[in-house]
């Protein structure tokens, strides 16, 4: 049986910073680990008010991933006037883990930064999980 | 004259075409005319970041769209930036008989590069005409 809750995971999706590249690619990778549990907000879709992704933010539970110091993931949805259930800070993981991604390329990450691409999404994983957990509960 | 141009593309990150837009401006970016461009970004623009702003007051903008959205351009427009020219990629890899409907946006193979490399070549022929457009 399909299960109907999934939480939705909203990546800032820049362009000029590396980490962005790193956002995108967390993003791509949850999406394929974990269909049944997650669907991906596109914050281009989401800024241009398209429907079917205003909705999937709206009915869903969000998780933003910001890159850099704006955090225009987390922006988006206060402007958008939609909750946030979590938020990863992409700087803030490379602090923690001591990951430096010094000399990679935005255009195409290498193994050294698909280090910090796993270390970002098994903090997220976490938090899906958390979710979904407390989802569960509620309906006991 | 203008001394540089901001390129702004759509980033879809669902669409191959957003991937293509996106790759395609790194390229010219990073390569083909790292002196004379500067890399705009939709959702930092949309949250009005300074640097965003200032780009597209400040240099004639070529938006890069993946779909008929436009979602690039409007912003844009709705900020009240410079928008120059538009690049369509739908229709250009269309004219060029290039379909990408296969390529997978995480990663694109040799079908994804070359469409790349198309709408990198287009851009920079876009930008030489606007440095060298007095009006522009």
């Amino acid at each position: 049986m399909e299960n109907d809750f999934k939480v939705a995971v909203l990546v800032c999706n820049g362009i000029g910073r590396l980490v962005s590249t790193v956002a995108r690619q967390v993003a791509y990778k949850i999406a394929k680990e974990r269909p049944d549990d997650v669907v991906i907000i596109d914050a281009a879709s989401l800024i241009a008010d398209k429907k079917d992704q205003v909705e999937m933010a709206s009915k869903y539970p969000v998780v933003s991933i910001d890159g850099c110091r704006p955090k225009c993931a987390s922006a988006l949805l206060t402007v958008k006037s939609l909750d946030e259930a979590g938020n990863i800070y992409i700087p803030a993981v490379m602090g923690k883990k001591k990951i430096r991604i010094f000399g990679e390329k935005r255009r195409q990450l290498t193994e050294k930064g698909m280090v910090l691409v796993d270390a970002v999404a098994e903090k997220l994983n976490s938090q899906i999980d958390n979710i979904l957990a407390e989802e569960m509960l509620s309906t006991l | 004259m203008s001394s540089k141009v901001c390129l702004q593309p759509c980033n879809c990150l669902l669409n191959v075409e957003g991937t293509v837009s996106r790759q395609a401006s790194y390229v010219v970016h990073e390569d083909a005319r790292p002196d004379h461009t500067v890399l705009g970004c939709n959702p930092a623009l949309y949250n009005n970041v300074d640097e965003d702003i200032d780009f597209i007051m400040d240099y004639p903008v070529l938006t890069i769209e993946g779909c008929e959205c436009k979602c690039a351009s409007k912003l844009v427009k709705q900020k009240s930036g410079n928008l120059s020219e538009t690049i369509m990629v739908k229709e250009i890899l269309r004219e060029e008989g290039v379909d990408i409907s296969d390529e997978d946006p995480q990663q694109l193979t040799a079908v994804g590069e070359q469409a790349v490399k198309l709408i990198s070549d287009r851009m920079a022929l876009i930008i030489d005409d606007l440095l060298n457009d007095k009006d522009a």
